[in-house]
């Protein structure tokens, strides 16, 4: 046996209708049993990954020879037809078959079918197109497994802290953590810059409070709007393939850091992470003249008010102040470090993902439906007719049927039709 | 708006389940024809009051049914009952079928007269009309796939022969291949509407979440649920399966949907639970 045909039966065996079912019941095995073994990433493991990558080739496999199907039915329905008819009608003696196909035809038209002829027979269609619906449904699964694993594999999730009136480059160096990256994705920047106009503490829609809302804009790389709005569940904001969610709000602070030695001031925002309800406390690092670290607590306080605790190594205070926002208090630390508290105000946690697939997912899911929709509401149906005479019998009317799931009940339905057509006049004759 | 109308409308949902179960179980003791036709007449009663009762709570909550066993559970009941008078419409001898469902959309809707019925506010994250879309879309695939789960016992009743008392009460049912294509069909429709309700679910994550698809327990078991009905599809359409085998794919694959929309919220631990509990 040639390697060539012994590949391409492999190739069959593959991507037969049993193997796909099979990897579909052993994938489906293994979503149940891996997150309950509690395996890191069940799915997006490369045992899962290669399951889907097979599932994809088998369905391509299955659209291709489905559209190939649908094109022949389309084209030659003739060949789509059953080779034994589902109705033998024994029709009047003496009656042409020129009369008895009209009689088929008119019965057909009564099915809402479209009838044609062909060579001595009568073929009719009902939603020729729906035939259609099968392999687009097929194409459309296939076209959704290779954009969500290409958009995943260039996807990017970051989350970003920006106060009120703050801007920030959509960016690496803005970003709480290192961004969830796909694989295949470039370290390139959107150019985009995100701002925080404001935060509406309560923001009604349809009666229902979305509140505190983060009204946000996001910037071209020129400076000029190209989103604003309100971001709340539900409502995310879009530019290009930027998508923008709320994540969370909470309290933020602007302080100066002042070097009393060489006179420079560092603007920080402090953002304090939002934990049932409270702002918890946040720590940084300040370096002196002299090359010395020092570790600094920040903690809300009420009246608008910043405490803040420089903190030993073992992470005890040594030293507290409490500072009013935008007042003349200052926390004077060692090596001639001040601080001051320049405004206490509000920040939004904003979710930006980065994936262009998401509007093509949408167009796939929209065509998946409607496809999958087609052939279940709209079923394709042929009828081949064709009258034969016998030597010694009464001349008959054979009707083959091709219907989706073998609908008993339509094949009732054109046998009644048949035979009303010519149980009506058959006293005429 | 009171909650008594829909109370009491709830309660006529509930006579009406009662009468219709012990006409159902009556008819078949007694072999009348008449009194299955009371028992189809009741059900649809408390169909139609059940619809309106969900109706009304829908005005009074200012949601759609979508939070807790208290609206979730009579929606599910609804749309299956519907999808059964659909079926006893079209054919008439299927009217029998109702003694499985009869019994169990009095015990839901009854249920749910005992639950708690206090108004569960919705959040931000649930007003959207995705929502609404994925979980009417979720029940009539659900009410569907109920159905072919009937017809597909039914089949697998009628199919077994012989001359019980059991294989007499189907008697009244179509013949097997129509059943057969009733189960096929009747999947097929589940089907779409279950693609509906994954894709609109999908999308409705991706607006809320930031993600389409993130592989929570109910995610990843609907997945599996739509999956083995595609399963069901191919191996009646692709590998020629019919009768006796493909119905008890019928029957095991409701199995597989029942526990992705019941068992599912109780075993693990779900971002959709806390919008499925009782």
């Amino acid at each position: 046996m040639s390697s060539r045909l012994k590949s391409s039966r492999v190739l069959t065996r593959l991507t037969s209708p049993s193997a796909a079912v099979l990897v579909l019941v052993v994938l489906g095995g293994y979503s149940i049993i891996a997150p309950a073994v509690r395996i890191i990433s069940p799915f997006s493991s490369p045992v899962f990954l290669l399951g889907v990558a097979w599932l994809t080739v088998a369905t391509a496999v299955c659209a291709w020879r489905r559209t190939a199907a649908a094109v022949t039915r389309l084209c030659a329905p003739d060949s789509a037809l059953p080779s034994n008819p589902s109705i033998i009608l024994a029709l009047p003696a003496g009656l042409a078959p020129v009369d008895a196909l009209a009689r088929a035809r008119a019965s057909a038209r009564k099915l809402r079918l479209r009838p044609a002829d062909a060579s001595g027979s009568l073929v009719a269609f009902g939603n020729r197109l729906g035939s259609l619906g099968s392999p687009v449904f097929h194409w459309a699964l296939v076209l959704l497994f290779a954009v969500a694993a290409a958009g995943q594999a260039t996807r990017s999730f970051a989350l970003m802290d920006v106060a009120v009136g703050e801007r920030k480059p959509d960016a690496a160096p803005g970003y709480i953590a290192p961004p969830l990256a796909g694989p295949l994705r470039s370290a390139g920047e959107s150019g985009l810059t995100l701002e925080l106009d404001r935060i509406d503490q309560r923001y009604f829609v349809d009666g229902v409070d979305h509140g505190p809302v983060p009204v946000v804009s996001i910037r071209d790389i020129g400076g000029t709007v190209v989103a604003r709005g309100p971001v709340y569940p539900n409502s995310p904001m879009r530019a290009g393939s930027l998508t923008v969610h709320r994540s969370d709000v909470g309290l933020a602070a602007v302080i100066h850091v002042a070097d009393a030695a060489s006179g420079q001031v560092e603007a920080r925002t402090l953002y304090f992470p939002n934990r049932d309800g409270l702002a918890r406390p946040v720590r940084f690092v300040v370096t002196t003249l002299d090359g010395r670290t020092l570790r600094v607590e920040a903690r809300p306080e009420r009246g608008r008010k910043l405490q803040l605790a420089l903190l030993e190594a073992s992470g005890r205070p040594q030293a507290t102040w409490s500072l009013s926002a935008g007042g003349a208090d200052v926390a004077t630390l060692p090596g001639g470090i001040v601080i001051r508290v320049v405004e206490l105000t509000r920040y939004a946690q904003l979710g930006l993902v980065d994936d262009w697939s998401t509007p093509w997912l949408y167009a796939i899911f929209a065509l998946g439906c409607f496809s999958a929709a087609v052939p279940v509401f709209w079923p394709p149906r042929i009828l081949g007719i064709s009258y034969h005479a016998e030597k010694d019998g009464p001349p008959v009317l054979e009707v083959r049927i091709r219907a989706a799931g073998n609908d008993p009940a339509f094949a009732g339905r054109v046998e009644r039709a048949m035979a009303a057509a010519f149980v009506k006049d058959e006293g005429a004759l | 708006m009171s909650a008594t109308p829909e109370l009491i409308v709830v309660w006529v949902a509930v006579i009406a389940y009662a009468v219709s179960t012990g006409a159902f179980a009556a008819s078949i003791v007694l072999g009348r024809e008449r009194v299955e036709r009371l028992a189809v007449t009741a059900a649809a009663l408390g169909a139609l009051a059940q619809g309106v009762g969900i109706a009304l709570r829908w005005a009074r909550t200012g949601h759609g049914p979508v939070m807790g066993f208290v609206e979730l559970a009579p929606l599910a009941a609804f749309f299956a009952m519907a999808g059964f008078l659909v079926l006893v419409w079209r054919h008439r001898g299927l009217a029998i079928g109702g003694i499985g469902l009869a019994p169990v959309a009095l015990l839901i809707v009854g249920a749910s007269l005992l639950a708690d019925r206090s108004v569960k506010a919705i959040g931000p994250t649930l007003t959207s009309l995705w929502l609404v879309i994925h979980v009417v879309f979720a029940n009539i695939a659900f009410g569907l796939y109920s159905a072919a789960f009937v017809l597909a016992v039914a089949f697998l009743i009628k199919d077994a022969g012989g001359s019980s008392r059991l294989i007499a009460l189907f008697s009244r049912f179509p013949e097997p291949d129509v059943l057969d294509s009733l189960v096929y069909r009747t999947v097929g429709a589940g089907f779409v509407f279950q693609t509906v309700m994954l894709v609109s679910g999908s999308i409705w994550a991706n607006e809320a979440w930031g993600r389409y698809w993130g592989w929570d327990a109910i995610e990843t078991w609907s997945l599996i649920a739509w999956v083995t009905y595609a399963i069901y599809l191919h191996l009646m359409l692709t590998m020629g399966w019919r009768g006796c085998r493909s119905a008890w794919v019928a029957v095991v694959a409701m199995a597989v949907i029942l526990f992705s929309l019941v068992g599912v919220p109780l075993v693990y631990h779900s971002i959709h639970g806390a919008y499925l509990s009782l």
